[in-house]
């Protein structure tokens, strides 16, 4: 880990704390604020975002003081990191939409089979067989062991 | 009330047959879980918090608390064998607990381990028992101020600990404070950054903040490792099992003092087991006679930090259940877990809940046992876990999250929200900012605000009250004390060159076999 690479991820930090801190205060401003005595559901959030300003503009001031160079951090994340991220992300979205309308069975099975994209190694034969076993296993600890209201079928 | 009866009243909850089944599940599948490559302790707890929840409110307390010190001992085993450890806390022990694998002393090292981690676990239950009924009658007479200033100090615990940055562990716990402030405001009802949207009413659930940031985010950044992710190997010098009388000698005593430390540093917000293991490690090393054998399998290098790991790890319940102020992220998560079931950890649960108090603390003894009973036999089993590749791991893993977050509210909108702070978490992950004070921040959030507003009532809008109140000044005056111990020691490692940074390096390396 070098210097330079920790100054970036404290700055990005920073900028990250600053744009959150400033976007919660000026919603929090919506909210009756009220006094200090009598305090109103918008005070604290307030307070929470003022203060989480300020430390992100006093942790970019200390990453800026130690001398600055080319964001390192940004440079673009290996194609794996976006592959992997794309395909569980996926694999989840599917299993969210199709848990209603489907059941458990197809949507476990489905979100597996796309998850198993997210890396390379499975075939597609691997791939569905686990996807199959893994939807039997959790069916059985779900539905027959917890004894989940969820349906197993559409 | 003495100390006996009401461990013959846990004893009876804890030895039902229920209880036991629950306790036995948790510690297997902690030890499992601990056991099993990438997945942390925190990470093993929040995937499998659903599946508590649909448990009598006991029992799933037990179980919860089962899966936690069961993946403590899965993971020293994973750090001892393969020099992977799974956390802070393992990593002290695999320093010197894979030299003495290397040297094919695995089995001692590993039969030691179990044993000091059930002395270290002992002793802190009867401390537990001794002290949080004392503890709980003293917090009786807290108020607003006191609870506000209390947990003013755990959360800047939690900030001060984080490795790297102070000012990132504070953003983060700011971060989770204002987390906590999403959903209907509970005096008034003004919804507040929902955004409009009638699922966020009810706020963020905790548990899918914690899927997301931990399970999730540390998924996505094993797939990301790539082919730079671990390959692990089953292979395992493995000669003898019994240590020697000489470890037994050498041990007896180091297991004491790390008993001691561990009991000690448990109930301090903030410290928990990592640190206790740290700080044990330390003071080994300051008395032994020869420090150089140190690194180079020393067993007092094992048994000292693992006796006050567990032992940490069962005092750090004190102030979880008696106070309602948890020490670490782990606390924080039984907290959530027990708000969910109903239970509101303070002062009051011990009189209110005996049945529950005492069996939960009756269930550590026994939890204790079982793994021992587990550990011992089966330790080329869990080994052989291992050997499960990453790729049929995580499909799993993922197939449990979702379905568990489903079966929270049975809304697919939460699963949304789940790949939402798996997001966040993985870039937390890149940006090294801690999740765990976020999480603190998180579950505090509400506590913490009533309490500002009814002390602010209380005083008539005069803040100077958290000052003139005598506990609660006693903790403000730890908060400062605190934060001059790390502008102290943040002036005094710039001056020294980076001790820290050093000091990272020096575990890296020895990461890398």
């Amino acid at each position: 880990m070098d210097a330079s690479n920790d100054r970036d991820e404290n700055l990005i930090s920073a900028i990250l704390f600053v744009a959150i801190g400033t976007a919660a205060m000026i919603i929090a401003t919506d909210y009756p604020i009220g006094s200090l005595r009598r305090m109103g559901p918008g005070l604290f959030p307030l307070l929470l975002g003022g203060l989480l300003t300020a430390v992100g503009i006093g942790l970019a001031v200390q990453s800026l003081l130690r001398f600055s160079l080319p964001w390192s951090f940004l440079g673009l994340p290996a194609l794996a990191t976006l592959r992997a991220m794309f395909f569980v992300m996926l694999a989840l979205a599917a299993f969210a939409v199709l848990i209603r309308p489907a059941g458990l069975f197809p949507a476990t099975a489905i979100m597996v089979f796309i998850s198993t994209r997210a890396e390379p190694g499975h075939g597609i034969v691997s791939a569905l067989v686990l996807s199959f076993v893994l939807a039997v296993t959790t069916a059985l600890i779900f539905v027959y062991g917890i004894g989940l209201p969820i349906r197993l079928w559409p | 009330m003495d100390i006996f009866t009401n461990m013959a009243i846990g004893f009876d909850v804890a030895l039902s047959p229920s209880a036991l089944l629950y306790c036995l599940l948790g510690v297997t599948l902690g030890t499992f879980i601990g056991v099993l490559p990438g997945i942390g302790p925190l990470a093993a707890i929040g995937v499998l918090l659903p599946i508590t929840f649909h448990v009598p409110p006991t029992e799933a307390i037990i179980m919860l608390a089962g899966i936690y010190y069961g993946s403590m001992y899965g993971g020293s085993t994973v750090a001892i064998l393969l020099n992977l450890p799974g956390t802070a806390a393992s990593a002290i022990v695999a320093l010197d607990g894979h030299a003495m694998a290397k040297q094919g002393r695995a089995g001692p090292a590993l039969v030691m381990t179990t044993l000091s981690s059930f002395f270290g676990g002992c002793v802190a239950i009867i401390i537990v028992s001794a002290f949080a009924p004392p503890l709980a009658g003293f917090a009786l007479q807290f108020q607003s101020p006191e609870y506000f200033s209390l947990m003013l100090m755990g959360l800047l615990a939690a900030a001060v600990l984080v490795q790297g940055s102070f000012l990132k562990g504070i953003g983060m716990v700011l971060l989770g404070l204002l987390i906590g402030t999403v959903g209907q405001e509970s005096i008034s009802g003004v919804p507040r950054y929902t955004f409009g949207s009638l699922h966020l009413y009810e706020g963020l659930s905790f548990v899918v903040v914690v899927i997301g940031l931990f399970g999730l985010a540390e998924v996505i950044n094993n797939l990301s490792l790539g082919a730079k992710r671990e390959r692990f190997t089953s292979q395992v010098p493995w000669r003898e099992l019994i240590p020697s009388r000489k470890d037994m000698r050498d041990s007896f005593m180091p297991t004491v003092r790390g008993t001691g430390i561990g009991s000690f540093l448990g109930v301090l917000p903030g410290a928990g087991p990592a640190i206790s293991s740290f700080v044990a490690y330390a003071v080994e090393k300051r008395v032994a006679a020869d420090p150089s054998r140190f690194g180079k399998g020393a067993i007092e290098g094992v048994t000292a930090p693992e006796s006050a790991n567990n032992a940490a790890a069962q005092t750090a319940f004190i102030p979880t259940l008696t106070l309602g102020i948890p020490g670490d992220a782990v606390m924080a998560l039984m907290l959530g877990a027990l708000m969910i079931h109903g239970l509101v950890p303070g002062p009051e649960i011990v009189q209110k809940n005996p049945e529950f108090f005492w069996g939960l603390i009756a269930s550590f003894w026994i939890g204790n046992v079982l793994l021992l009973i587990l550990n011992l036999p089966f330790i080329g089993l869990w080994i052989k876990l291992l050997s499960i590749p990453y790729r049929i791991l995580f499909p799993a893993i993922l197939s449990f999250i979702a379905i568990g977050i489903f079966s929270l509210h049975r809304d697919p909108f939460d699963i949304y929200l789940v790949i939402g702070a798996g997001i966040a978490g993985f870039l937390f992950i890149k940006l090294r900012c801690e999740a765990a004070p976020l999480l603190l921040g998180l579950i505090l959030s509400p506590m913490v605000e009533v309490n500002l507003r009814r002390s602010m009532l209380l005083s008539r809008g005069d803040p100077t009250i958290f000052l003139t109140r005598p506990i609660s000044l006693v903790f403000l005056l730890l908060i400062v004390a605190m934060l001059a111990a790390v502008i102290v020691a943040s002036i005094r490692s710039r001056g020294a060159g980076g001790q820290k940074s050093e000091a990272s390096q020096e575990d890296n390396a020895q990461n890398v076999p």
